[in-house]
């Protein structure tokens, strides 16, 4: 697989992504990214969380070369971004697109290799390879015939994270993945993402349900316009991190859970209840904590 | 079938036939994209801002396919730069720039006292004038458009399906659209003769919007389009030999006649079909 193999040839020492005091604004307002330095070892899978406009999609933008800061640099595997786009595959939120558009999966997820494919007429069999490879890593082979009107919410998800594997890029930039999507679709995405991680691909996922980021990413970026806190999730899940992030929000923490063992069900979670993207007013419950006042835990946060 | 021969014993008859042909098809090829970006009245907007360009073009002895491509972009270059003000939107600015280059059209037309006749065969089409050389020229726009169309469908479909990453892709946005502009102009000065700047658009709408009820792949829907547009072009000159009214007008109306068909009775889309498939 070519993002392992880079991921060797970087070794240790290259970050995947690195930003250096990265300051963004747009029309000179007020900056959306201000003064963000972050290093992204290959192969991590990292949860983005903060409040909206907390700059997680103009982080994105950064990365992609589409949004040029006004001071700082940022590097992609060692290059500008804007000459390492074949390095990151972008994955928009799925609500962006018209899914009536006239196509069937398969045409979207050949859409990953239309730089590969250049000024030439017809895909050549290594794009038609790598689209089925990469349907078949993400489970949409059997529906690779389907009007894209067709497909769940989860498919669509699916087959998007799909296209981005067809274009072989070694970074993967998901926006809000879990929007909208059941919990058995999260479960799938979840285990997705970790097993192309372990094959050497970065994954960086914006999100806003934290037990999810706390329970399932080995790293987190707390994002409120600059770094508020980035590292392993038993590291930066604090109290003053998680205020810091959502400033305004009631953020309620005991600390010491983030000690408890990560083995807890992929589904049960009422520890962090976030009230719909953008507030999430935390009410933080140790996992022991049998009478817990929110009751029932036995889906993921219902989301507004 | 004598009625079918009939016509065709006429030399002009035949040109304009293969005229509206050509025409047709080249518009219903290009306006697959225009109608999948849902940008039918940045379409429209272009039909009427070719005719200063062509105006010009006359009034110097220039290529009329160059004239109204200039003004093609230019228009379109306008509505880009107004629209991009933050107190207008897009449809604000592409109505401002529509009225305004057509205003401009007629002004220069008008000022030309010898042409007076032909802004009304400019506004509603003169098919059965077209001549030889008329006909070479619509040719060679149809010939530029099929040949662009074979090498951006591609990235155009990826700019329709999902703008954001195309950006992301690191796809010449701003270029694509730019050369998607310039094409519908070309189109647009090319069917100019055989329906007029005041219908055009529906040759660049009405296909596409018919092969989009009744396909669910853009290549099919291509294909379609292509097929509705030709047949269109041809039933109207037909009907517009035998009833004596305005070619244009009878082109426009074959083709959104076939429209309504497919709407009301196309199997699983249609809106009177879908009801009785769903049985």
């Amino acid at each position: 697989m070519e993002p392992a193999r880079e991921k060797r040839a970087a070794g240790r020492a290259n970050p995947a992504i690195e930003l250096n005091e990265v300051t963004v604004s747009y029309d000179g307002g007020r900056p959306v990214l201000a003064g963000v330095t972050l290093s992204i070892e290959p192969g991590n899978l990292i949860a983005v969380a903060g409040p909206n406009g907390a700059g997680k999609t103009t982080l994105f933008k950064a990365i992609l070369g589409i949004a040029r800061p006004q001071s700082g640099w940022v590097r992609v595997m060692g290059k500008e971004p804007r000459h390492a786009r074949r390095h990151v595959a972008y994955i928009p939120q799925r609500e962006q697109v018209d899914w009536h558009f006239p196509l069937r999966a398969v045409d979207v997820v050949m859409m990953g290799r239309v730089n590969h494919i250049g000024w030439r007429l017809a895909p050549r069999r290594i794009d038609v390879q790598a689209v089925e490879s990469a349907m078949r890593q993400v489970g949409m082979w059997e529906l690779r015939q389907s009007p894209i009107d067709e497909l769940s919410g989860g498919q669509r998800q699916r087959l998007f994270i799909a296209r981005a594997l067809a274009g072989e890029a070694p970074i993967l930039l998901l926006d809000e993945p879990f929007n909208e999507v059941d919990a058995a679709t999260q479960a799938l995405l979840l285990d997705l993402f970790e097993s192309l991680a372990a094959r050497g691909h970065t994954v960086i996922v914006t999100l806003h349900d934290l037990e999810v980021a706390r329970r399932r990413f080995p790293y987190i970026l707390f994002l409120n316009r600059t770094v508020v806190g980035y590292g392993p999730a038993s590291q930066v899940f604090n109290a003053a991190v998680l205020q810091q992030t959502y400033l305004s929000q009631v953020v309620k923490w005991e600390a010491g859970d983030q000690q408890e063992p990560g083995g807890r069900d992929a589904r049960g979670s009422d520890e962090f209840e976030s009230r719909g993207p953008g507030s999430p007013a935390l009410a933080g419950r140790g996992p022991g904590a049998g009478a817990a006042p929110v009751p029932d835990g036995s889906g993921p946060a219902p989301r507004t | 079938m004598e009625w079918l021969a009939a016509p065709l014993e006429f030399g002009f008859f035949r040109t304009a036939l293969a005229a509206a042909v050509l025409a047709g098809a080249v518009c219903a090829v290009i306006g697959v994209y225009v109608v999948l970006r849902g940008m039918a009245y940045l379409g429209s907007a272009l039909s009427h801002a070719v005719l200063p360009g062509v105006a010009v073009a006359y009034l110097v002895g220039g290529n009329i396919l160059l004239g109204g491509l200039v003004a093609g972009v230019a228009t379109s270059l306008g509505v880009a730069l107004v629209g991009r003000h933050r107190r207008l939107k897009e449809d604000t600015a592409i109505g401002v720039m529509l009225a305004g280059a057509f205003a401009l059209g007629i002004a220069i037309v008008s000022a030309i006292r010898s042409y007076t006749a032909d802004l009304n065969s400019l506004l509603f089409g003169n098919v059965l004038a077209v001549s030889t050389d008329d006909l070479w020229q619509v040719a060679a726009a149809g010939a530029v458009v099929l040949l662009a169309v074979l090498f951006l469908h591609r990235k155009w479909t990826v700019l329709a399906f999902d703008p954001a990453y195309a950006a992301a892709s690191g796809l010449p946005v701003a270029a694509l659209h730019y050369a998607l502009m310039m094409l519908v102009s070309l189109a647009i000065v090319a069917a100019m003769q055989a329906v007029g700047v005041l219908l055009v658009t529906s040759l660049l709408i009405t296909p596409p919007a018919t092969a989009r009820l009744m396909t669910s792949r853009v290549s099919t829907m291509i294909a379609a389009s292509v097929a509705w547009g030709v047949t269109s072009a041809a039933i109207g000159l037909y009907v517009s030999f035998y009833l004596n009214i305005a070619s244009g007008a009878a082109i426009v109306l074959v083709s959104v006649a076939f429209f309504f068909a497919a709407f009301l009775f196309s199997p699983k889309q249609g809106a009177i079909s879908a009801r009785f498939f769903r049985r």
